[in-house]
């Protein structure tokens, strides 16, 4: 009943979660990146062995299928069939105990991202770490499984000669001559598959380079940067930077450009997390070595997801930009990024409409010298004139001879009226009603704390009640005239504000014709 | 010696308390210029009778108009009545200022086509709209106004044979609660006609209703008829909308806004009786956005004002022929225009001023025109200062219907002139002469000859 | 004709007739004629006087003159003598 369709999400599965060690859906990646884990036999056939695995029983049980195919089921299993397989001799007990570790893994995986996905934050790598605690902790109170031993590690195997890869150092410079930091990194790299030799390194490097630019200048950058760190640390700590190499590679990765828009500010946050990162290495180093475990990548894991939870509880967030859609390729988030900022700058605004139809005149703008003052600075007052500039005709004795009285005056954008004044009394000509000088008024909420207050209105005219929804370009009220000020008879007022009250203080805003 | 200045002798008996009802002094301050431009100089160079025109009040007017409406409702358009004044320099003010065209026979389409308005901006109303007219418009997609089921029928056949498709509107009479009803135009909305010719309409292939049109009378002194015509037409529309689904795009009211002549046999001036545009404004906006359209549904009011924006905008320069005293003792003063150029002289009593300064003693006079016909009357009664042979006179409000209806019988046109908006006099429309008229005969060859 | 004796003539030009109580107003002019008229002058004078004291044509004074005499007769000011 296996649909080809089946097939090729599987096939997809498999190679992405190759790929997703190095936070990518990158196909090419994904392929070298098998072939260099082949390169050790042994952890080769574990690894693609934990990954098919995996990929099925998430498949099995019912887990989403996208997900499934972007690797991310896969890739914890990866690492830990890799760990599993470098631990242990492969016997036919192994394959058992490696089946139900990554039934396990998978079980904590749904389980932790259940809670940290709630939070906006990944789990990282933090299931397979937390399955290989398990796993080693119970395997090493049975006799199911022989251990192997490693002459070189370059992980965390605490109880072995951790000076050890100084040696493989040694061996490969004869046969290299390029700086020992940038052999680090490669090291480094190849180490995260588990396996001390440069060669797969290098490849792993060349593949990751393919894959982004700024991902590698990120990783490359954050472990020579974590070097020079520990080199001012002290002398006694070099075995730090090969048994944590991995951590400041993965940290640059997740910070400098998947989980945030990569920009100076996210290269800046990477330097700056780096002696975070050994902090954390060395205090889970300490904490982990009382059951002799190692601490693989939970320095990283841990920086990575408290980091992103305090960029979220921000709340104003500037500098840097937590990435909304994914798109798996930082060249491609910061051209996104760009452009969109660029295309969508005005839909940070609302649209607000001038409240009439037809052409009016503002009287009085922002910062208006006779009544816009302080408080109330940032607010507009319209009138009609005709042709000769007039502001009424037949004299101008009655308020009816102005042609702003009694026309229709509508809602600047959508929202909900929640504050009407209408009982005010219409003002004759050169009448100042000082007590009431907003005359009749309208307060809408158009959401997000923006508020519109229009003023002058002719009594009894109201055409919604408080509580009303209305839309933009309703009518609203034949206008009309109030005084603030002799000279300025027969105005209409229009203010917007942040808070609702009547009288309140205003902010400048844009609006559209 | 200085001789001294002449003036006709003249008495006056005194009536004690009998005063004129309208005062002393309404229409004796002479009117020497006009828009800054001495009416001696006009008459100097164009002769005289002439007829001119105020560009400057044609825009203020036409601007205030629009004003008026725009600031009342969202979406206006006004198209300029070609039958009030269709002297190309006239519309074309309008059409600078921004009006569509509004037209009613097929010369009046070619004029407006011909002063380069689009044809999907021309209005063609009317009921006499020939074969070859309906094809001019269907091509240029001008709005076609269908007045009656024939037109309707026709214009089917013409696009099926054309293999085409048209925008249309109805023409619809109704009760507004005035008097005269005009139910001699377009199809009637009481009895059901319209909604028949609604319902043909639509079901044809190659007809799109875009609009309703009505126009319910001229010099209306009523604004709530315009308030009934629009609620009408709204009834329709929503009608059209719940019945077929379609949303009319426009409504156009037509015209019939007053202008503030005085008409004959009103007791009061026009001035005073005559409801200002705001006032129609105001009706008819605040019946259609209280009808009940969605907001972004509704139709954009479309309006053929002719007469309200051009009359006060248009002045006749007359001179005085001759002064006589009739039998029974009324002065007559006798002008080079008569009913044969003033053909608004049998509608309204113009008001009427001197061109130059006189004393304060008037007189009742009739006033007579160049005919030589019985009915050439252009005001029974007025009393104007003691005028003479070779006296200017001014007649106001003249700017509507006058240059489309005049005559040519006895005496032929004179010449039209507009002032610019700073003052500079152009000649828009030539006097006819002799030639014009012999350009028009045919002499049949056996007519030639005679002996006497 | 002869013009009714007992008109009362005022300079600014205000005519009394105290027969039939009417009242009227007259001009410059009109009351110069009236005057000239009171002292037994023939039309014929009158209209030379006039001619020469002011800037008319010959036609349009023959005209007014007579079209005065209408009025004046009208108004029943002067008496048309057999």
């Amino acid at each position: 009943m296996i649909k080809k369709h089946n097939i090729q999400t599987l096939a997809e599965g498999i190679v992405h979660s190759y790929a997703q060690i190095f936070f990518s859906q990158d196909k090419v990646l994904g392929l070298l990146l098998m072939l260099c884990t082949f390169l050790d036999p042994v952890l080769g056939v574990c690894g693609l062995f934990a990954v098919m695995l995996a990929n099925l029983v998430a498949t099995f049980l019912g887990f989403d299928k996208t997900q499934i195919r972007e690797g991310i089921f896969g890739f914890n299993a990866l690492l830990l069939g890799m760990a599993i397989g470098y631990d242990y001799r492969l016997t036919p007990a192994f394959w058992v105990v490696l089946s139900f570790a990554i039934l396990l893994a998978i079980i904590v995986q749904a389980w932790l991202t259940g809670i940290l996905s709630k939070q906006g934050l990944p789990v990282v790598s933090l299931p397979f770490i937390l399955t290989a605690y398990i796993v080693t902790l119970a395997i090493r109170q049975t006799q199911l499984l022989e251990v192997v031993n490693h002459n070189a590690y370059l992980l965390d195997n605490t109880f072995f000669n951790p000076f050890g890869v100084l040696d493989t150092l040694e061996e490969g410079t004869k046969s290299l001559s390029f700086p020992t930091m940038i052999k680090g990194y490669f090291l480094s790299l190849g180490a995260i598959f588990f396996q001390a030799k440069l060669a797969t390194g290098v490849l792993v490097g060349i593949g990751l380079l393919y894959h982004s630019r700024i991902a590698f200048s990120l990783t490359l950058l954050s472990f020579c940067w974590a070097w020079v760190c520990i080199d001012l640390a002290g002398a006694e700590m070099h075995w730090l930077k090969y048994q944590a190499g991995a951590n400041f590679i993965f940290i640059a990765i997740a910070v400098g450009c998947f989980y945030i828009v990569p920009s100076l500010y996210s290269y800046l946050s990477v330097m700056l997390l780096v002696p975070l990162t050994i902090m954390a290495h060395l205090a889970f180093f300490k904490l982990f070595s009382t059951w002799m475990l190692p601490v693989y990548t939970l320095a990283f894991s841990f920086i990575t997801i408290v980091f992103l939870a305090m960029l979220r509880a921000r709340s104003v967030h500037q500098y840097l930009q937590l990435i909304v859609i994914q798109y798996y390729s930082p060249e491609k988030t910061i051209y996104k990024s760009l452009s969109s900022a660029s295309r969508y700058k005005n839909n940070l605004f609302k649209h607000i409409q001038l409240p009439f139809w037809g052409d009016w005149f503002v009287s009085q703008g922002h910062n208006g010298k006779h009544t816009h003052l302080g408080d109330w600075s940032k607010a507009f007052d319209f009138i009609i004139l005709d042709s000769e500039l007039k502001q009424y005709h037949n004299g101008g004795t009655e308020k009816e001879d102005y042609y702003c009285y009694n026309k229709p005056v509508i809602a600047p954008a959508d929202g909900h009226v929640i504050e009407v004044v209408d009982y005010v009394d219409d003002n004759n000509v050169a009448a100042m009603d000082m007590q009431k000088n907003w005359g009749n008024s309208i307060v809408i909420d158009h959401g997000d704390n923006l508020y519109s207050q229009l003023s002058h209105l002719k009594k009894d005219s109201l055409k919604v009640q408080a509580g009303s929804y209305v839309k933009k370009v309703m009518l609203l009220h034949p206008v009309v005239i109030q005084v603030g000020r002799p000279s300025l008879t027969f105005i209409s007022n229009c203010k917007i504000m942040q808070r609702w009250a009547l009288k309140q203080q205003t902010i400048p805003y844009r609006t559209t014709c | 010696m200085e001789k001294l200045k002449y003036e006709r002798p003249f008495i006056k008996k005194l009536n004690a308390g009998l005063m004129n009802k309208f005062g002393t002094r309404t229409e004796y301050t002479p009117h020497t210029h006009i828009d800054g431009v001495a009416v001696k100089e006009l008459v100097a160079k164009y002769g005289s009778p002439v007829f001119v025109i105020s560009e400057k009040q044609i825009r203020r007017n036409y601007q205030n108009a629009v004003r008026a409406f725009k600031t009342r409702y969202p979406k206006v358009q006004f198209a300029w009545s070609y039958k009030t004044n269709y002297i190309n320099a006239v519309c074309n003010v309008f059409h600078q200022e921004g009006s569509w065209a509004e037209v009613v026979s097929g010369f009046e389409y070619q004029k407006a086509k011909g002063n380069g308005v689009p044809g999907n901006k021309i209005i063609f109303n009317g009921p006499d709209k020939t074969v070859a007219d309906l094809e001019l418009a269907i091509n240029d997609g001008a709005m076609i106004h269908i007045d009656h089921f024939d037109e309707l029928y026709e214009l089917q056949e013409l696009l099926t044979r054309l293999n085409k498709k048209a925008r249309v509107a109805i023409r619809v009479n109704m009760d507004t609660g005035i008097y005269p009803m005009w139910d001699r135009f377009g199809f009637n909305y009481e009895s059901g006609q319209a909604w028949n010719a609604i319902t043909k309409i639509m079901a044809s292939d190659n007809l799109e209703l875009t609009g309703l049109h009505c126009h319910i009378g001229t010099f209306m002194l009523s604004t709530a008829a315009y308030g009934v015509a629009a609620a009408k037409l709204s009834d329709l529309a929503m009608n059209i909308k719940s019945r077929f689904g379609k949303i009319i795009q426009y409504l156009d009211l037509g015209g019939g806004f007053p202008s503030a002549n005085t008409l004959k046999g009103s007791y009061l001036p026009g001035a005073d009786i005559v409801p200002s545009i705001d006032e129609f404004a105001e009706v008819i906006t605040s019946t259609l956005l209280n009808y009940g359209y969605k907001q972004d549904e509704l139709p954009l009011l479309i309006l053929e004002t002719g007469r309200a924006l051009i009359d006060d905008a248009g002045y006749l320069l007359g001179s005085v022929l001759a002064t006589k005293r009739l039998s029974d003792g009324r002065r007559a003063t006798i002008m080079d225009f008569g009913v044969n150029i003033l053909f608004t002289a049998f509608w309204y009593d113009h008001k009427i001023s001197p061109a130059q300064e006189f004393t304060h003693h008037t007189e009742d006079m009739v006033l007579y025109g160049p005919l030589c016909m019985n009915i050439d009357v252009v005001r029974e009664s007025i009393s104007l200062p003691l005028l003479n042979k070779g006296d200017q006179v001014v007649v106001h409000k003249v700017g509507a219907y006058n240059m489309t209806q005049w005559m040519q019988f006895i005496q032929m046109r004179p010449n039209v002139v507009m002032i610019d908006v700073n003052g500079n006099p152009h000649l828009i429309r030539n006097k006819e002469t002799i030639d014009t008229l012999h350009d028009m005969e045919v002499l049949p060859d056996y007519l030639k000859k005679f002996e006497l | 004709m002869k013009l009714n004796k007992n008109l009362a003539v005022s300079e600014t030009g205000f005519i009394f007739n105290p027969t039939s109580g009417d009242s009227f107003t007259a001009n410059e002019i009109g009351t110069e004629i009236i005057n000239l008229m009171k002292e037994s002058k023939s039309i014929a004078d009158i209209k030379t006087a006039l001619l020469d004291k002011y800037d008319v044509e010959g036609n349009q004074l023959e005209k007014d003159v007579d079209d005065f005499m209408v009025l004046l007769r009208d108004n029943n000011l002067i008496q048309y003598e057999r």
